[in-house]
């Protein structure tokens, strides 16, 4: 009964369910026409994508926030989970786990209002500065996770051997099991790095004047009107978070 | 040497997880600020503000939505799960075709409904183009959409569980049930659902729980219409500027979910 | 503990007519406070810099002091005279300046373990242990599953603290310290390779971390010493269980340590390659002089390989003798039963290669129940008149008596076995 054409059919259907939207956006990106009419193949909303100044700028304000937050989440992601293999640490899990479980609005208008009463007293604006902190505090649980993930996996003698042989605990981490889990760490980077990238929720509610993103200019341009320009740079965000989070998972299973 | 090493994360995890929860509960005790903020007295008023009905009426959308969204990727998800765990050497490729879209900016995957169901969009424009309607269909802005939406995003949250339980389950229990007498539909109701049930068990609040502290899609997908508790929030604190009751939200807001994930868990560990 | 405090003050002695620690090179005479304080900061290398670590003094493995137990009374542990000369020169400031002190040092035992517990929360998994190992020999746990073994060699090797006793590594205490700090090498069961270095940069490590310039010598020199050389640049998951269990023994032995710990080393083999090991081990302890401690199950292993072994049970050393000792004169019925099988007729054990059937005359009347033949002998089992059974070890030439054919088990008193 569940191997038969039905259950086949009903698999396909779901898994359509699942990837149409996003291919029939990816579609209509080259469409001639504006509307929702298929008139022809152009590329020209990607050019127009490209020439629109905002759109560029938010993207480099994007990669540079996402490069920022995901080295420093991805060291201190790692660090937290050496550390919590080693050793126990309930109340860095619990704080790690109530970031995650945590509604992404709710995170965000706690950092606001943390930014907002800190920055009182040092008179600090909101800016890229935020944004990278906000990031940092939502990834590193990821990273951690996915570090520990491996952890799990990794002989624990080996870091007893690397001690016994004459390495204290830092040096057997670096020289033995850094080694060993890089590829996992590389993985738990990627995500993190996809994850700020995308991010709108939190990033809205702490970022500055200056500091637009391009998940903040996309949803400004979704808001105002049909624009295959946003289909154009949608379709260009979903092949680079494919090609980024394949590398994550090659990664992964070594 | 070995206190150091979890500095950092300790450090981090104070500083910017911890702390702005503080704030945010010591928010909720205060009063709005004529101009925004918060300032004294201190007071309580902000939660029981939450029994107005208006709000409870609010929470009761955003719980009756989840409930939806959740019984919809359970009912669609279950047999999508159970096929892939039966797919033999195709089980890797299908389950990386159910991920794949997940990985994909959550904002675009919104956006893309968003392009198919406005007025302009493609069903209505092939519908009209097929001359079966007239004026278009009001697809977007209503629960519906936001339901749609919030399915599609979770689903892969529950058909992960739920395959990841149905995996590691005995092939020859099937087979011994059937050779005992049991018809497939017998097998389903008495074996194979009850072993999955903690998977959907897990799948279900994976679902609920995000679909509860929902923004992007209801805004997005819901206009002004839908508003559940995570656009109450934000509404609060930006054009309501009433920080102390959006905090007492949030932290409602966070309970819930907390509460619901901490019950599961104990019940999964009594299992 | 009357023999550590005349050290004690010996070293004093010594120490005030030599004042410049650094000559202090043999562990056995720095002060123990001084150790431990200036081993948090130091590696093993640093703490004797410049002056030339002592030539690894050797003993013959497998042979047991023929003046008794103490090896202070009489055994030099020397190779042979070169050995002997070698390390005299070395020694030389030392002898001139105290001559009692270093033959005292020579000889005593690499390691002590004094009343030694573990407690875990729940149980004692270690109860007491009391053992002294002398310089050169090669040693056995063995025991059960749960005996206490792993968790003794664990701390030894400064992986788990101890809950109260002293552990004592050429009269050092070094219960406080830390492994990389301890010149102990552990072999671990699953050999614990580094898996992203090939097995010369696995044995050169430890070199390494010292800051050895002549490491990358060193460890050919120990690829050679486990006959490895040509498999060198290979990663430990291109080798064979075998070939990692020597790259692991190569790279603990080159750092010279003062005794070698092996967890269950021939547990992970194929029990055709286990026979090989054994004799390859041997072989390598002979040649290396490093006092081994072997942990194991098998008690097969354990006699055939040491000089002495211990069998443990619930945490409590039952005996510590030489393997014809344990064997043939066991302290406890636990370390009967333990080492081969045994037969007990009240309260009188025998073992089955020492009884015998015979038609006719005394003993204890019995039939044949069951036989098993295992080639170079055939296993008889009997069953007593009294109900009880037996078990006979025959010889291939013996003559098998049919089953239920009544027959006589005997044996030689002198064979008999009796514990408290």
């Amino acid at each position: 009964m569940i191997r038969s054409r039905a259950a086949g059919f009903y698999a396909a259907l779901v898994l359509a369910f699942l990837h149409l939207p996003l291919l029939i956006l990816i579609a209509f990106s080259f469409n001639a026409n504006r509307f929702t009419v298929w008139t022809g193949f152009s590329l020209q909303w990607y050019r127009a994508a490209i020439e629109d100044s905002q759109l560029v700028e938010s993207l480099i304000n994007s990669v540079i926030i996402a490069l920022a937050a995901a080295g420093l989440s991805t060291i201190i992601g790692t660090l937290a989970a050496w550390g919590m293999w080693r050793r126990r640490a309930p109340w860095l899990s619990g704080a790690l786990y109530l970031s995650l479980v945590t509604p992404e609005i709710v995170t965000g208008i706690a950092l606001l209002a943390l930014f907002q009463g800190a920055f009182r007293f040092l008179r600090l604006p909101l800016g890229m500065h935020t944004v990278i902190l906000a990031h940092v505090a939502f990834s590193i649980a990821y990273v951690t996770i996915v570090v520990s993930g491996r952890l799990r996996q990794y002989d624990r003698s080996l870091e007893e051997a690397a001690m016994d042989l004459g390495a204290n605990e830092w040096r057997a981490f670096l020289k033995v099991t850094l080694p060993s889990i890089a590829p996992a760490v590389a993985a738990a980077g990627l995500l993190a790095l996809v994850v700020s990238f995308d991010d709108y929720v939190i990033t809205s509610m702490v970022a500055g004047v200056d500091s637009e993103t391009l998940p903040m200019v996309i949803y400004a341009m979704a808001r105002r009107g049909v624009s295959p320009v946003v289909n154009a740079v949608s379709s260009m965000i979903v092949v680079l978070f494919g090609v980024l989070i394949l590398i994550s998972q090659r990664l992964q299973e070594k | 040497m070995r206190r150091w090493f979890l500095l950092p994360a300790r450090l981090t995890a104070w500083l910017l997880i911890v702390a702005p929860m503080a704030v945010i509960a010591v928010y909720s005790l205060l009063t709005r600020g004529d101009y925004g903020g918060v300032e004294q007295p201190w007071t309580f008023e902000s939660f029981t503000r939450l029994a107005d009905p208006l709000y409870l009426g609010i929470l009761w959308r955003s719980v009756w939505i989840s409930a939806a969204a959740t019984a919809i990727c359970a009912l669609t998800g279950f047999p999508l799960a159970l096929y892939i765990a039966r797919a033999g050497k195709w089980k890797n490729l299908l389950l990386q075709l159910v991920l794949l879209p997940f990985w994909t900016s959550f904002l675009v995957r919104t956006y893309a409904w968003l392009f198919i169901l406005r007025d302009t969009g493609l069903v209505n424009t092939v519908l009209t183009g097929l001359h079966l309607i007239r004026t278009p269909l009001p697809l977007l802005y209503n629960d519906g959409a936001v339901l749609l939406g919030l399915v599609y995003s979770f689903l892969p949250f529950f058909i992960l569980p739920v395959y990841a339980t149905l995996e590691r389950m005995d092939p020859a229990l099937v087979e011994a049930a059937a050779d005992l007498g049991a018809t497939p539909g017998a097998v389903l109701r008495r074996i194979v659902l009850p072993l999955a049930a903690p998977g959907i068990a897990a799948g279900c609040v994976l679902v609920f729980v995000p679909c509860l502290g929902a923004y992007l899609t209801p805004d997005l997908l819901g206009g002004g219409k839908t508003v559940m508790l995570g656009n109450l929030v934000q509404n609060q604190f930006t054009t309501a500027r009433d920080w102390p009751f959006g905090a007492a939200i949030s932290l409602a807001l966070l309970a819930l979910s907390t509460g619901l994930l901490l019950v599961t868990r104990h019940a999964g560990e009594q299992l | 503990m009357a023999e550590t405090a005349e050290i004690d003050a010996v070293a004093r002695d010594f120490d005030a007519f030599h004042p410049q620690p650094e000559l202090l090179f043999h562990p056995r005479l720095a002060r123990q406070t001084d150790f431990a304080a200036g081993a948090q900061n130091a590696l093993p290398g640093d703490r004797f810099a410049g002056a030339k670590r002592p030539h690894h003094l050797a003993g013959s493995a497998g042979e047991t002091s023929c003046f008794g137990d103490r090896a202070v009374s009489g055994h030099l542990p020397f190779r042979d005279t070169a050995d002997l000369v070698q390390n005299l020169f070395e020694h030389a400031k030392f002898i001139v300046a105290s001559p009692a002190v270093t033959i005292r040092v020579f000889m005593a035992a690499v390691l002590q373990l004094r009343n030694v517990v573990k407690e875990f929360p729940g149980q004692r998994a270690v109860d007491h242990v009391t053992l002294e190992l002398e310089r050169g020999g090669f040693y056995s746990l063995v025991g059960p599953s749960g005996c206490g073994k792993t968790t003794t060699l664990r701390m030894i090797g400064g992986f788990e603290s101890i809950t109260s006793g002293q552990i004592l590594l050429d009269g050092v205490d070094v219960a406080g310290l830390k492994p990389w700090l301890r010149d102990v090498s552990t072999v671990f069961q699953s050999y614990a390779l580094f898996p992203h270095l090939t097995a010369l940069e696995n044995v050169e490590f430890g070199l390494r971390e010292r800051k050895d310039a002549g490491a990358k010598s060193k460890a050919t020199e120990a690829l050679e010493l486990v006959q490895l050389s040509t498999k060198r640049d290979r990663k430990p998951a291109q080798l064979s269980g075998g070939e990692r269990q020597r790259v692991a023994l190569a790279r603990s032995l080159v750092l010279r340590p003062k005794l070698l710990l092996l967890d269950e080393p021939l547990a992970a083999l194929d029990p055709r390659l286990r026979g090989e090991m054994r004799t390859e081990l041997q072989a390598i302890q002979r040649k290396s002089g490093v006092t081994f401690l072997l942990v194991t199950h098998d008690q097969e292993e354990a006699l055939s390989l040491s000089a002495k072994l211990a069998v443990m049970n619930k945490g409590r050393v039952e005996q510590f003798g030489t393997p014809e000792e344990v064997y043939l004169k066991p302290a406890t019925r636990f370390v009967a039963d333990f080492l081969g099988d045994m037969n007990w007729f009240d309260g009188v054990g025998v073992r089955p290669e020492f009884t015998r059937i015979s038609p006719a005359g005394d003993g204890l009347r019995a039939r044949v129940e069951s036989r098993q033949f295992l080639g170079h002998l055939t296993h008889l089992h009997l069953r007593l008149d009294n109900g009880e059974k037996a078990l006979v070890h025959a010889r291939p030439e013996a003559e098998v008596p049919a089953d239920a054919q009544e027959l006589w088990l005997q044996w030689n008193p002198a064979h008999e076995i009796r514990v408290a």
